[in-house]
């Protein structure tokens, strides 16, 4: 069964549509700054999306960006109306999914009460749910995947799985996340967030840069698409998923993970290695993602991969990224180039291979999308042009 | 799917045998006894060892996975290429307050980094694929109302798709006292409780230990209430096993 991409809706700091996504590619603009959605004593650059779109005033940031991707992924798909179709909605997301609401919390422990107006924003916040509201769907096919950073990457697995097992005939796939102070803290703890612009598989990365943004895929069986009179150019052909059981928050050193989800990928998309044109990697610009994830690369595919890690464009965009990340693999494919992985400058010894340094044209049918995540999980999708 | 093992944290204690007694003793809501899990019940140093430092959140679900792999029989070998499926409402929500704590008293230089990792939705999953050293599918999934019926809905497709041959399912849900005053306040009619209940699910048939529970998918193209709470499962679950007038045991939704 082939299970047809026929929409595709990107927002990041690169860009609030895939037209402004490929400008920014193309001349290679890295739109980071100082945070100015809330204070922060953390001075690192992050990637902040401009003048988003206001769908709903009293919902959380995130699904306002989940919505300006839905919008234009459906309208790609041209769907005008979703009723007599059977649909599911799969969003991966961590910041939603959480009620760190600081201003609530910092009353409620003074006092021992506070408002919850803004606990409203969390509870009405379920992105799926609240997606299929927006879009007037009816369907209890609502998942909201919290992976980690790959929530976005396993929500569209979870979505091609709907498909496969006939479910239902169209998912509304993929992954958001704003920017919030919780996780920038927390990830600052970690001391794996850069003072300065990210530099993926770098010798001298230096940590990563947070991002927001949504990435949105319309999935559909091909006969399905078909029937509505769509002629499909893209394809998901294959997902793995694997844990590391390892660390909660290193990635297993060998590899072996992110090796065995590449593998289940690959099987499932029925093809040898040798076909994967190039893989948009998951490259956050930490030492250790970066060396565990490049050296398994170059293990599985060889020196000679084309890669890159669009970090650098968008930062690290948690829930968003790998489906961000899904989208920017299928513009590679559907537009004949990928772009330059911005920040990488030098090779690391450590890891032995190099992300793309320029425009760099593609002519296969075939590309992977890697996301590794807190919690030890590997996921990748394949994806594949006509 | 069959249903090869459970597991089971809840306020009257751990396990099966706890879990039937209270039931025995004609409670209807077994877990109505009290809201919370004792922090005795959380006390087992070989089994948490890995997670001795983790939160209460993630040591009820991998001692609930753990007792729910040991009751189904399955050997070491079948560890390893376990799945694991977490649904969750509100997530470690006790550890995301102590988080925001360490923000609000020593600002956002001063906050404690295992705080922030044990605060992730995935934690727990992550700390039950090491406890059993499993690596296959490992996915945790959130929805207010059927998080967990959304789970059941995903262990059918990775069965059916041969991601796994056998995979842990769990409902899993902590109350703090936070929450606790949002949901009094915000969701009146809900009697909120914690604990954690996991079912080891398979399509092998000699495996069946209690009955098999399947969800007609079709019906999700209609609405209806689906809010299959993990603790009423196990509780059909035995009823369904102990009925020795039904033959053909099969729980559908």
């Amino acid at each position: 069964m082939n299970i047809a991409i026929t929409g595709l809706g990107a927002i990041s700091a690169c860009g609030s549509n895939i037209k402004e996504t490929l400008q920014s590619f193309s001349l290679i603009q890295r739109n980071a700054h100082p945070v100015t959605l809330f204070k922060s004593d953390l001075k690192c650059p992050v990637f902040q999306v401009k003048d988003q779109k206001i769908y709903d005033p009293g919902a959380m940031r995130t699904l306002n960006l989940s919505l300006k991707a839905v919008e234009e992924a459906v309208s790609q798909a041209v769907i005008h109306d979703f009723s007599g179709y059977r649909v599911g909605v799969c969003i991966g997301t961590t910041v939603a999914s959480q009620l760190n609401d600081i201003d609530f919390y910092s009353i409620y422990r003074k006092k021992g009460e506070a408002n919850l107006d803004s606990v409203d924003k969390f509870l009405k916040g379920n992105l799926a749910e609240r997606i299929a509201d927006n879009l007037n769907i009816r369907t209890n096919l609502l998942c909201t995947i919290v992976n980690a950073c790959s929530s976005g990457t396993d929500a569209i697995g979870v979505g091609l799985s709907w498909l496969r097992n006939n479910y239902c005939d169209i998912v509304i796939a993929g992954g958001a996340d704003e920017l919030n102070r919780v996780p920038l803290d927390g990830f600052g703890s970690l001391g794996i967030v850069s003072d300065n612009l990210c530099a993926p598989f770098d010798r001298n990365r230096a940590g990563l840069n947070l991002g927001e943004g949504a990435g949105i895929l319309i999935l559909e069986r091909e006969d399905f698409a078909r029937k509505r009179g769509i002629a499909p150019e893209l394809f998901l052909k294959g997902y793995g998923l694997n844990a590391d059981a390892y660390h909660l928050t290193a990635p297993r050193p060998d590899g072996s993970g992110l090796k065995n989800a590449i593998i289940r990928a690959l099987k499932e998309a029925d093809i040898g290695l040798e076909k994967i044109d190039f893989v948009n990697a998951h490259g956050t610009a930490t030492r250790d993602n970066d060396k565990v994830e490049g050296k398994t690369l170059k293990e599985v595919f060889g020196e000679k991969l084309r890669f890159l890690s669009t970090k650098g464009f968008t930062g690290h965009t948690l829930g968003a990224a790998g489906a961000l990340e899904a989208v920017f693999t299928c513009l590679g494919l559907r537009e004949g180039w990928i772009p330059a992985s911005p920040g990488f400058e030098n090779e690391d010894s450590e890891i032995g291979i190099s992300p793309t340094k320029e425009r760099t044209e593609t002519k296969g049918k075939y590309a992977l999308s890697t996301s590794l995540a807190f919690g030890g999980n590997n996921s990748c999708l394949v994806i594949s042009r006509n | 799917m069959y249903i090869a093992g459970l597991g089971i944290i809840f306020s009257g204690g751990r396990g099966i045998i706890s879990f039937e007694e209270a039931l025995e003793n004609r409670n209807p809501n077994p877990s109505s006894l009290s809201k919370k899990v004792s922090t005795q019940v959380l006390i087992d140093k070989i089994v948490l060892k890995e997670a001795r430092r983790a939160d209460d959140f993630t040591k009820m679900a991998v001692l609930a996975a753990n007792d729910a792999f040991v009751d189904s029989g399955l050997n070491q070998e079948a560890k390893k290429s376990l799945g694991v499926i977490v649904a969750t409402a509100f997530g470690p929500h006790v550890t995301t307050f102590r988080f925001l704590d360490d923000i609000l008293t020593y600002g956002d230089k001063g906050v404690s980094p295992t705080l922030f990792s044990h605060s992730v939705h995935n934690a727990a999953a992550s700390y039950i694929a090491s406890n059993l050293e499993s690596r296959g599918p490992t996915l945790t999934l959130t929805q207010f109302k059927n998080s967990f019926y959304q789970a059941i809905i995903i262990a059918q497709c990775w069965l059916k798709e041969k991601r796994c041959e056998n995979v842990l399912i769990g409902g899993l849900d902590q109350l703090g006292k936070e929450m606790e005053y949002i949901l009094n306040l915000k969701a009146k009619e809900i009697m909120p409780q914690e604990g954690s209940a996991f079912f080891l699910a398979t399509e092998n048939k000699d495996l069946n230990k209690y009955c098999s529970v399947s969800i007609d998918v079709a019906k999700t193209n209609q609405l209806f209430d689906t809010t299959v709470n993990s603790f009423d499962l196990v509780k059909s679950v035995l009823l369904a096993k102990n009925d020795k007038a039904k033959t053909n045991k099969i729980i559908s939704f």
